[in-house]
């Protein structure tokens, strides 16, 4: 396996105690696979992709192991978190306006990612990059070159976002809501982009993402996460056609669909749980339409563990085994 | 850029403008005495009296009075003084080297000890360094220049000497020109004193604005990249950071350059500062209202720098 992250813990120190933002995440990806990490603000998906990276600030703890190519990256020091960092693994930030440095030009940022790992003549880099922005689409790479962030459309600056994060081919790309920030004509470009070049680069891509239609199109294996947690995981078509969760149901019976009748947006009641906070049972019970199906209200009291409900397929609900067992 | 420039031009000219109205309802309109009466001295007759308002036009009408006045500031003409009947223009320009060395060198200082500290202190936010540096410069702030340059006279000054060691001299100024170790010599301690005062607070607003850059996306996406963290904190995070660092020090170089009171005093240094002290003391109103004007011209000018350079270090403001 690639990548192999077992256990993972992220906790934040802050001034009213500790806030457990990643708690008991594992998952794992091959070299050429789309892995979505899916959930909502604040569940921890971020959180969990940025500990791939080392990008936490000193508040953070980490916990569990994260296995990158059999190297362990948990406990790691700062220099080899350096050397990894846009060379081995690469990431596109949500917003890129905000993510690229408002007073250097592109082409010099660009330059800068991959004159951190490799060293190369100064024209030798200049043509490289102008070909990293012709590939990732730019018409005119020489004017892009030479602009500022601001003085791009939003989908050209994701767009070079891109060029910057693939400049040193990466095996493994993080994509922390790449389309969020952009208009929808644009989100489905950008998508069609990363998948191409992902083919192209053969990257392992790991695309954090709260979109299920995105996810839909590009992703090869699903982890949905709640409160940090894990609550289901396995294959797209898996997640899709038979979600074993209440959430997942949730999440997509919320998603507008064309092919049915009109009406009101079906929505999950109610909010997340305030992170810093430590539930008894299952984070997702309070808002769980299903909790009365469950005997002793054993979802109040006991947290449910992930269970295999078919093969590759996990959810962590104490009606999945159930469900499953009742669709055969 | 150019129509920019002219339009804070225009602007500075009219701030002038206000100052030097005011300066004129000050010491014609409201003056507290007769200015003749001040110029002739105490033992003056009355026809001499008489002379001298005719002289000054203090017997013309008060617009025909203001008018000679604006006339008089365009043509740089700020008048004689009332005590030694010198040019006051020239007297400020003898004097301006002098305030002009505390003012730069000063800044220099702040700038020199902020930066360094003010990047140690925010890379180490919140834990023991950057809690004693936080503490040292909140001390460096509270000392008020009087105090400062009084203990440098008397440590530096006093007792190194009486011990035998003549470093520092009590105070004068040594012009650049004639013997730039001398100038060098007299100027450290007086530098010292505004730097005790001042160090704290730039390197307060120095870690301030670098704290609140790095926690912007753009200086992770530098970590993401790759970058070694020097590279992240001097090429990504300091250079926009220290946008509230240059307009203090415009303005503050500007303040310092129409003379600083205190310090000149206790080092025995003949600046604007100094002069401006005479003047008050005497009476002189050419004087008051010459370095009043003056140390007017260096506020809005040093303003205006600020605001060009702060416009041509962002590419996003074309103009």
């Amino acid at each position: 396996m690639f990548l192999d992250i077992r256990n993972l813990q992220v906790t934040f120190q802050t001034e009213t105690g500790a806030v457990r933002a990643v708690n008991d995440l594992s998952l794992s990806l091959d070299r050429g696979k789309t892995l979505a990490i899916v959930g909502e603000s604040g569940s921890g998906k971020t959180a969990a992709a940025l500990s791939i990276m080392g990008l936490h600030g000193s508040s953070a703890r980490i916990g569990g192991s994260i296995k990158l190519d059999d190297q362990e990256l948990v406990g790691a020091d700062d220099e080899t978190f350096r050397r990894l960092r846009g060379d081995k693994v690469a990431m596109i930030f949500q917003d890129p306006l905000t993510a690229m440095h408002p007073h250097h030009r592109i082409g010099d940022q660009i330059a800068e990612a991959y004159q951190a790992h490799y060293s190369a003549k100064k024209q030798d880099v200049r043509r490289l990059i102008l070909d990293m922005l012709d590939r990732v689409g730019m018409t005119d790479p020489k004017r892009v070159y030479a602009s500022y962030p601001f003085e791009l459309s939003g989908g050209m600056r994701q767009r070079a976002m891109i060029a910057m994060s693939l400049v040193c081919n990466p095996d493994l790309l993080i994509a922390d809501e790449p389309t969020t920030a952009l208009d929808v004509t644009i989100q489905a470009q950008i998508i069609d982009l990363l998948a191409d070049l992902q083919k192209e680069f053969n990257s392992a891509v790991i695309l954090v993402t709260h979109d299920l239609g995105v996810v839909a199109e590009f992703a090869d294996d699903v982890v949905v996460m709640y409160c940090g947690r894990a609550v289901e995981s396995g294959q797209a078509e898996q997640i899709f056609d038979h979600p074993g969760h209440p959430y997942t149901q949730g999440l997509l019976a919320s998603v507008p669909r064309l092919d049915q009748e009109r009406g009101m947006l079906v929505a999950i009641p109610g909010t997340p749980p305030n992170a810093g906070l430590t539930i008894e049972g299952c984070p997702f019970a309070p808002r769980c339409s299903r909790t009365q199906d469950v005997a002793d209200d054993l979802c109040r009291s006991v947290l449910p563990p992930l269970v295999g409900i078919e093969d590759a397929h996990t959810a962590a609900c104490h009606l999945a085994a159930n469900d499953a067992e009742g669709r055969r | 850029m150019i129509g920019y420039v002219l339009r804070r031009l225009a602007f500075g000219l009219m701030t002038l403008w206000f100052i030097s109205l005011a300066v004129f309802i000050l010491f014609y309109v409201a003056t507290p005495g007769d200015p003749a009466l001040m110029f002739a001295g105490e033992y003056a007759t009355y026809e001499q009296i008489d002379l001298i308002r005719t002289r000054l036009g203090l017997d013309q009408p008060l617009h025909v009075q203001y008018f000679t006045y604006i006339g008089n500031l365009l043509r740089f003409d700020f008048g004689t003084s009332f005590v030694n009947q010198e040019d006051v223009l020239a007297t400020i320009l003898r004097r301006l080297p002098v305030t002009a060395s505390l003012a730069f060198g000063t800044v220099a200082i702040w700038v020199a000890i902020a930066i360094p500290t003010g990047v140690f202190s925010a890379r180490r936010a919140g834990r023991l360094p950057d809690r004693l540096v936080t503490a040292t410069a909140l001390a460096g702030m509270s000392f008020p220049t009087f105090v400062v340059g009084t203990l440098l006279f008397y440590v530096l000054f006093f007792v190194l000497t009486n011990a035998g060691f003549p470093v520092f001299p009590s105070g004068g100024y040594v012009a650049f020109t004639r013997d730039p170790l001398e100038w060098l010599r007299h100027m450290l301690l007086p530098w010292m004193t505004l730097a005790v005062v001042g160090a704290g607070t730039y390197t307060r607003i120095a870690r301030g604005s670098l704290l609140e850059t790095l926690n912007q996306d753009y200086v992770r996406t530098a970590r993401a990249k790759g970058l070694r963290e020097n590279k992240v904190i001097y090429h990504h995070a300091l250079p926009p950071s220290m946008t509230p660092v240059i307009t203090m020090m415009g303005l503050d170089l500007g303040g310092l350059l129409g003379g600083t009171i205190i310090t000149e005093r206790i080092w025995g240094l003949n600046g604007v500062g100094s002069l401006a002290v005479q003047a008050v003391e005497t009476g002189d109103l050419p004087t008051i209202m010459g370095t009043v004007i003056f140390a007017a011209f260096f506020v809005v000018a040093a303003n205006l720098i600020v605001d060009v350079i702060q416009v041509l270090r962002n590419p996003q403001i074309t103009l």
